[in-house]
């Protein structure tokens, strides 16, 4: 999985705009390939209920079909600052993923890391009946989580310093007022 | 020509500089001054506000349970209300929610050996003499020395029923409403000085004329601070209070405002005339009026009244369905 | 500045959560000392300022706003309580729950550290003891609708960590249901935000109850015209209704009402995408997935 810088800096922007509350979405890869192209943004008010969840992801479906790409992973960021685990909701639809996409993956997002020069992703993968975080990645271009523009992480730290989070839109802020991009986000890239 | 002349005498009647210097502006000063010192003096006596204890909190906030029940329990779907109901006049009748579940809490033989409530009751006579005593000097003051006394006038005319607010203390008919005498004028400082002492003392200063009048009324026991002691001083016995809202909560029949909610909306968004929601509502009360004497039946032995009243609801129901039929035919 | 001011007043009054935005007004209010300027006002901003700088995390304006406030009030609960949020801003959690216990150990009816102690609790993770010491407050707290809200959180998240011996689903159902009990709780103490009733509209989807869910839907929808989150809750539960067999229960919705229910849905749901300048890949998205359901 290798992760555009796209797809690197739009959840760590949901995370930085919204820190008092856990936040969530998804990753989006193209058709035939698993280069993750990009991220859409959920959630903030709360992610453990169902509806709104259907609705983002038969619409992101949608937005996928559309343009070639598939659904490949989720991310989460916790509201506690040192809770790296993936959540009960966040294995859910995980696991949902997995039932279509067979190389699923999910992101927890580390809240300590996300103003740093530091990789603030920490992978999830299904091993043997379970969610396992997949420590060692990052490391370069052959592992299995990998960037593609290693200067991702500096890139995103300074697009928080500049305030860009506050130009993200998720499926939450989208439903407050329609003319939010939540899909593709121009706004930010 | 006569009249003119007597407005003439009137405007001509000039005061002393000295009643300016010597009363007008002495009272004020003092009524500022005695009012700045009791704010001080109050602050140091309610030095170190009382606990509140946990267990009187959950027992007053318990008996709320049961009014929010009844005034807004019709938000919710019938399963969560009667579940509800049957939870508190359950724990109401046990005294679940008393501060001594198993005593009862029955009141005391002698209230006046209860230390709490003799403390509560002398912090109320405190705070009382605070407010009265200086007042009441300040008015034998003005009676004493300046009884009669004519201080200021006003430079607008008023009518005539302002005579007994302005003159207070003197005993004539003819002179013009606008003059003002001195215990009117204390009056007047009384209730005018406030908001010069949010000025000096910020909001929530404890030089509150009005409080006075407060005091009073209630003169004596602290009734209005502690809610446990009943309007004679007694404190009430709670265990009866959750009693009595158990039957009240009892006698609530659940009438669930989401029951046609889609009919609201769609006539709402004009979809369907407004009409067929007084239809319904006509229908109801036929429904309601023809299985009222059965549930009024009922309501005396209320524990056993939820077949009845689900019966209601589903004749209701079915009258609503049915008077809904007609009303879009007709539309 | 006297905006910046303004605005603090308006976000407190409000009480919503913006703590970007406070530390962003408030950051020069008080290094420049222009937050003295506000006389009795200026200790609430230091307050605000500093639940605000301990939640994004910048810590050195946290603690002189504490400094300022622990020199004016020495030994208040209220500023005791910053302390300890403080400590368990930089970890030192135990440290926190010690301070919070001695608040409660002078006034057991000190509801900011009681509340805090929860947090603390599940900062620490144990959800379970968290869950325990929040019941307890709102058994004595009950008029408290944040701590109701609070709870159906807990539950929510901890939809399927315990009753492991249950099974799975079941364990979820009552979860749900107890999230379903603390909002209705909610409700009832605050019958006209409409955001409530959303979220329990939300959970008694979740919960599988379509028919009530539909109802709650349609009652966020008419305390919040045109409200586009209540308008997709009711497309789901009609379009799951309609497709299911007709219930027999005489209190659910017809199948006629349902269907113009759906209708009434669709349609303002396309009137609100139609009238703003939705993206249109957006827009395109969502119409498609509004004919599909």
């Amino acid at each position: 999985m290798k992760f555009s810088n796209k797809a690197y800096q739009k959840p760590l922007l949901h995370a930085a705009k919204y820190p008092t509350t856990a936040v969530n979405g998804v990753f989006l890869a193209s058709n035939g390939s698993d280069a993750v192209v990009d991220a859409i943004p959920f959630f903030h008010f709360w992610n453990t209920l169902t509806p709104m969840l259907e609705v983002a992801m038969t619409q992101v479906d949608l937005h996928c079909k559309d343009h070639g790409l598939r659904i490949i992973g989720y991310y989460e960021a916790s509201d506690k600052l040192n809770d790296e685990a993936l959540s009960q909701v966040g294995q859910r639809v995980a696991s949902q993923i997995l039932q279509v996409t067979p190389d699923a993956f999910a992101v927890v997002i580390k809240n300590t890391n996300i103003s740093t020069e530091n990789i603030a992703f920490l992978p999830y993968q299904f091993k043997e009946g379970q969610w396992r975080a997949q420590k060692d990645t990052f490391s370069g271009p052959k592992d299995v989580f990998s960037l593609e523009n290693s200067s991702s992480p500096s890139l995103a730290a300074k697009a928080i310093r500049e305030g860009l989070s506050s130009k993200l839109a998720d499926f939450d802020s989208h439903m407050e007022n329609v003319q939010e991009d939540w899909l593709s986000n121009k706004a930010i890239v | 020509m006569g009249a003119w002349t007597v407005i003439q005498e009137r405007q001509a009647m000039l005061l002393d500089p000295a009643i300016r210097d010597w009363v007008l502006l002495p009272i004020m000063v003092v009524m500022i001054l005695v009012g700045v010192v009791r704010h001080h003096i109050t602050v140091l006596l309610n030095g170190t506000p009382k606990k509140a204890d946990l267990k009187s909190a959950r027992e007053t906030k318990g008996l709320q349970r049961g009014a929010v029940l009844r005034a807004y329990g019709s938000h919710l779907p019938e399963h969560a209300f009667e579940a509800r109901k049957a939870y508190i006049t359950d724990a109401f009748e046990k005294g679940t929610y008393l501060k001594d579940p198993k005593g009862g809490n029955k009141p005391k033989g002698n209230v006046m050996q209860d230390p709490a409530y003799v403390e509560g009751m002398m912090d109320g006579m405190k705070k009382n003499m605070m407010n009265i005593v200086p007042q009441t000097v300040i008015m034998g003051w003005i009676n004493f020395f300046f009884s009669g006394f004519v201080l200021i006038k006003l430079p607008f005319p008023l009518t005539i029923r302002f005579k007994s607010m302005l003159q207070r203390g003197i005993e004539t008919q003819d002179m013009d409403v606008t003059w003002v005498s001195s215990l009117s004028w204390y009056f007047l400082n009384l209730f005018g000085l406030q908001s010069v002492f949010t000025l000096l003392l910020g909001s929530g200063h404890a030089a509150d004329a009005m409080r006075d009048m407060q005091a009073m009324s209630t003169m004596g026991m602290g009734a209005a601070t502690n809610p446990q002691m009943g309007p004679t001083g007694q404190p009430q016995d709670m265990h009866k209070i959750f009693l009595s809202e158990k039957e009240n909560i009892e006698l609530t029949e659940h009438e669930w405002g989401l029951e046609n909610v889609e009919i609201r909306l769609l006539v709402k968004y004009g979809k369907l005339p407004r009409s067929i929601l007084e239809d319904q509502k006509k229908a109801k009360a036929v429904g309601n009026a023809s299985s009222s004497s059965s549930s009024s039946a009922a309501s005396s032995h209320v524990a056993s009244s939820t077949s009845p009243s689900q019966a209601t609801m589903a004749a209701a129901a079915a009258a609503a369905s049915a008077s809904k039929k007609k009303g879009r035919r007709q539309a | 500045m006297v905006n910046a001011a303004k605005v603090l007043q308006d976000l407190r009054a409000s009480a919503e959560r913006k703590p970007d935005v406070v530390v962003r007004l408030g950051k020069p209010l008080v290094e420049s000392g222009a937050v003295k300027k506000l006389d009795a006002d200026a200790w609430l901003v230091y307050e605000q300022v500093a639940i605000a700088a301990l939640e994004v995390g910048d810590d050195t304006l946290a603690h002189r706003c504490i400094e300022a406030l622990e020199a004016k009030f020495p030994g208040s609960a209220r500023v005791r309580r910053l302390q300890g949020m403080q400590l368990e801003a930089v970890g030192r959690l135990e440290d926190a729950g010690e301070i919070y216990k001695a608040i409660l150990r002078e006034d057991e009816t000190n509801v900011l550290a009681a509340k805090r102690q929860v947090m603390l609790l599940r900062t620490m993770g144990l959800p379970a003891e968290a869950i325990g010491a929040l019941v307890k407050y709102l058994d004595i707290n009950y008029t408290d609708f944040e701590g109701w809200l609070q709870l159906a959180d807990f539950y929510l998240e901890e939809l399927m960590n315990t009753f492991v011996f249950l099974d799975q689903l079941l364990a979820a159902f009552l979860r749900y249901a107890q999230a379903a009990f603390c909002m209705e709780e909610v409700i009832m103490l605050q019958p006209q935000n409409h955001v409530f009733h959303l979220k329990y509209a939300e959970i008694l989807y979740s919960q599988d109850s379509i028919g009530l869910a539909l109802k709650q839907f349609c009652r966020v929808v008419e305390l919040c015209k045109d409200h586009v989150r209540g308008l997709y809750g009711i497309k789901l539960c009609t379009s799951r209704l309609l497709k299911a067999a007709p219930s027999r229960n005489p209190a659910a919705t017809s199948q006629e009402d349902l269907k113009a229910i759906d209708l009434l849905a669709t349609e303002r749901l396309l009137a609100v995408y139609g009238s703003g300048n939705a993206a249109a890949s957006v827009k395109t998205t969502s119409a498609k997935w509004i004919e599909s359901a």
